[in-house]
């Protein structure tokens, strides 16, 4: 295992820095299950092969165009047709942020929310809310103008905001029944 | 968004992020099977002598089809050439096989011509009736 980049990084230490960024955004991608393992290792089997070709600024710009490519062999390979995000257990509850044990049940809310959002829109979302990227970085990963991701990720939010006012508004119901 | 949903938003995502992260497993596992399917991976980078045979054989690809193409083109135009040479009409002092095959030629049109004008049998008493 010699490989490394222009910068010296080996493929190790990529691995131990972005492991957990490229699991998640194969999820984000649509694999389940065993297939997000396979994947994952595709991704860094690519990696060790063009590690010596990478001279951009941004690493996870990299991994994360490979890790698309990986994804969309797999959907297209196995004729899977997933289409919603599956990443957790899907209990059929309405979450309280004030409740215990409620962690899982807001997650899924936020689940089931991305499951229903257009794929562009999802990925602009997720990339700025669960990522912490920037519009301009996003802009330069998926290769498309700064305005568009602002756009798709001002419709999501807003979307997101919809969900939540309804869900707020179900919560404070309740309270008062209660 | 209110207040109320502002923080349940909140809240909610960071839930998702937990969530997700605590759905991570197996870096272990997964390096382990990363390393041995590196050391078994039997790829290697395309040299400069294969891209250079690779263009070779490309560019021999496209010759031979362009020397098909002109082949064809060429006995093509030959035969028409031939067909106008043979119903030129000979110039004086032309050799006698060029008169002869211009008189062969001459017959032939006759020939063609009589045939495809041949009018159908009609019956001749209905004619003149």
């Amino acid at each position: 295992m010699s490989g490394k980049t222009a910068q010296g990084v080996s493929l190790e230490g990529i691995y131990r820095a972005h492991y957990a960024f490229v699991w998640r955004s194969l999820l984000h991608m649509g694999l389940i299950g065993s297939t997000v393992d396979d994947a994952l290792q595709d991704v860094f089997l690519v990696v060790h092969r063009r590690l010596q070709d990478f001279e951009g600024p941004c690493m996870r710009s990299w991994l994360y165009g490979i890790a698309r490519r990986v994804a969309s062999d797999y959907r297209r390979g196995a004729k899977r047709a997933i289409t919603r995000v599956s990443t957790m257990a899907d209990p059929d509850v309405h979450p309280s942020p004030h409740g215990v044990g409620t962690r899982v049940a807001a997650a899924s809310m936020v689940q089931q929310f991305l499951a229903e959002l257009d794929d562009d829109k999802r990925e602009v979302f997720v990339l700025t809310e669960v990522e912490g990227m920037t519009a301009r970085e996003i802009a330069d990963m998926l290769g498309i103008n700064a305005n568009t991701v602002s756009a798709r990720l001002r419709a999501a939010r807003l979307k997101f905001a919809r969900v939540m006012s309804r869900e707020a508004a179900r919560e404070a119901g309740n309270r008062r029944r209660a | 968004m209110t207040w109320d949903s502002d923080i349940m938003a909140q809240s909610a995502l960071e839930a998702y992020r937990a969530e997700l992260d605590e759905s991570i497993t197996q870096p272990e596992q997964n390096w382990e099977r990363v390393v041995s399917r590196v050391a078994a991976d039997s790829y290697r980078p395309p040299t400069a002598w294969a891209a250079r045979r690779r263009i070779l054989r490309r560019i021999l690809t496209i010759g031979a089809i362009v020397l098909g193409v002109l082949g064809v083109v060429g006995v093509v135009g030959l035969v028409a050439v031939g067909e106008r040479a043979e119903q030129a009409k000979p110039a004086f002092g032309d050799s006698a096989q060029t008169i002869q095959r211009y008189r062969r030629s001459q017959r032939r049109a006759v020939r063609h011509r009589r045939h495809s004008s041949a009018t159908p049998y009609t019956d001749a008493t209905s004619s003149h009736e």
